[in-house]
């Protein structure tokens, strides 16, 4: 009897692992994507020139810092001579003592005055360089994206520096246009690519899309795409605004 | 749980058949004591017997794949024999695809031969090997669904495609006379009936191949990814003369 519990046990073990899935038959959730990256071109030229600009503001900044700090070194000096001889009773000195004293004091005042200039103004470069660096990384908030022959809005809640951009699953060649509005200003783009089915060693069949090509844009300075061959999936392309 | 039910009964069918062989063996040497030793009969030339795979009728009025088969062996001087095998099946293999449904529907056949020798008075091991031929059709869908929401479902359809395989198999055989009558062991109703496995080893050699969605699943073979595809038959065998 005991035999027997074991062969039907084993039996019981064999057929649960060779049970089919519980979840087989359901749609896949999924759409074909080409990746785009937005770059605000000129924005990001402006930012550049400023900084450019605050970058010569400081360097001269730090060579009048020098020049005061020599002029108070050289009148600090004059400043010892005068004290030895009003020191030693010639009181005739004692309003050029006064006047050095003034100017010293004055000199050193406009050299705090300066580094405090020069530090905000660091401040400022590094504020202006953290934004260039932003606008090149592409990340930016689309504020409506519309796929025009599906007149479906495309929802992009976050800033972010790349966007997935759905292709209609046409059957052989196959035509996906949006129209975008991008603080305010209204763009356009249209892709034409190619698809095909493919089965998966998952057992899930997929629509791909190759040969992803734009054909037509608007609004955008220019643009690039990274593999005009590749896979929708693999294909980036950088918009430039 | 119903393919679980499945397996548990046809289970507790192959035990008792496993009992039956077992019982065979315990009381062979009681009868062999009570009787006295007969001249040997010559060998009958030729003992017909018709096979029906309960194992696949169950899996039918489970509600699965529908399976039929049956065969008619002809044995040849109580030890080489001849096969042929007729059978249908309509198979839905739930993870052939599985974001979709898939069905291949079509009778194959199996011609062979081999040895069975007796290892007792009432059981029979046997090994042979069998050529089989399937024609069958195969169709099916798989379906995507927008993760964006921007555009309908997409349905990809196949079929029906008409196709054919072909393969071999090594195939062993073990089956014990059913003794339905035990008060009196000679009773013809106890030559009538046997029960026993096979298992074969099948070799697929051709099949008719497609793109994008290859043939899964072939009526007499099962899972054409599995090359060598192993399994195991439980049958009934009438003996009527």
């Amino acid at each position: 009897m005991q035999n027997k519990f074991y062969i039907l046990l084993f039996w019981l073990l064999v057929a649960w692992a060779c049970d089919p899935c519980d979840d087989c038959g359901e749609p896949l959730v999924y759409d074909p994507k080409v990746k785009l990256v937005f770059i605000n071109q000129d924005s990001a030229a402006h930012l550049e020139d400023s900084i450019s600009r605050v970058t010569d503001s400081i360097d001269n900044n730090k060579l009048t810092l020098a020049l005061l700090k020599d002029t108070s070194v050289f009148f600090a000096d004059s400043l010892e001579t005068i004290d030895s001889l009003v020191e030693a009773g010639e009181t005739e000195y004692l309003d050029k003592q006064e006047a050095l004293n003034h100017t010293i004091d004055s000199l050193d005042t406009s050299a705090d005055s300066l580094s405090s200039w020069n530090r905000q103004l660091n401040t400022l470069k590094s504020d202006l360089n953290t934004i260039v660096k932003v606008i090149s990384d592409g990340k930016v908030q689309l504020d409506e994206v519309i796929l025009v022959e599906a007149n479906k809005q495309v929802v992009f809640e976050d800033t972010l520096s790349s966007f997935g951009f759905p292709l209609l699953l046409a059957d052989g060649p196959g035509v996906s246009s949006f129209e975008i509005t991008l603080a305010d200003e209204q763009y356009t783009i249209a892709f034409e690519y190619t698809t095909f089915e493919e089965m998966g060693a998952d057992r899930i069949l997929r629509v791909l899309a190759t040969d992803v090509n734009v054909t037509n844009y608007t609004g955008f300075d220019s643009l690039k795409i990274n593999c005009e061959t590749c896979l929708s999936n693999e294909t980036t392309v950088t918009v430039y605004f | 749980m119903k393919r679980l039910s499945l397996y548990i009964f046809s289970s507790w069918i192959s035990l008792i058949g496993l009992a039956q062989v077992a019982d065979t063996t315990q009381t062979a040497p009681s009868d062999s004591v009570a009787t006295l030793p007969v001249e040997q009969a010559p060998p009958q030339l030729l003992q017909p017997s018709l096979l029906w795979d309960y194992g696949k009728s169950i899996t039918t009025a489970a509600g699965f794949d529908q399976k039929y088969e049956g065969s008619l062996t002809l044995l040849f001087f109580e030890r080489y024999y001849l096969i042929g095998e007729a059978g249908k099946a309509s198979l839905s293999p739930e993870n052939a695809i599985e974001n979709g449904s898939y069905t291949s529907e079509g009778e194959y056949f199996r011609v062979g031969g081999g040895y069975m020798a007796p290892i007792n008075a009432t059981s029979r091991l046997g090994i042979g090997v069998n050529y089989a031929i399937s024609t069958f059709e195969d169709r099916g869908s798989a379906w995507i669904k927008s993760s964006e929401g921007v555009q309908d479902d997409y349905q990809y359809n196949f079929g029906p495609r008409q196709g054919e395989a072909r393969w071999i198999e090594a195939a062993i055989t073990s089956e014990s006379n059913l003794r339905l009558n035990k008060k009196e062991p000679e009773a013809k109703i106890n030559q009538l009936f046997s029960i026993g496995f096979q298992f074969r080893m099948r070799f697929m050699s051709t099949y008719d191949r497609y793109s994008v969605i290859d043939v899964y699943s072939v009526p007499g073979y099962g899972r054409v990814v599995n090359n060598p595809n192993p399994a195991l038959n439980i049958y009934l065998r009438f003996h009527p003369f």
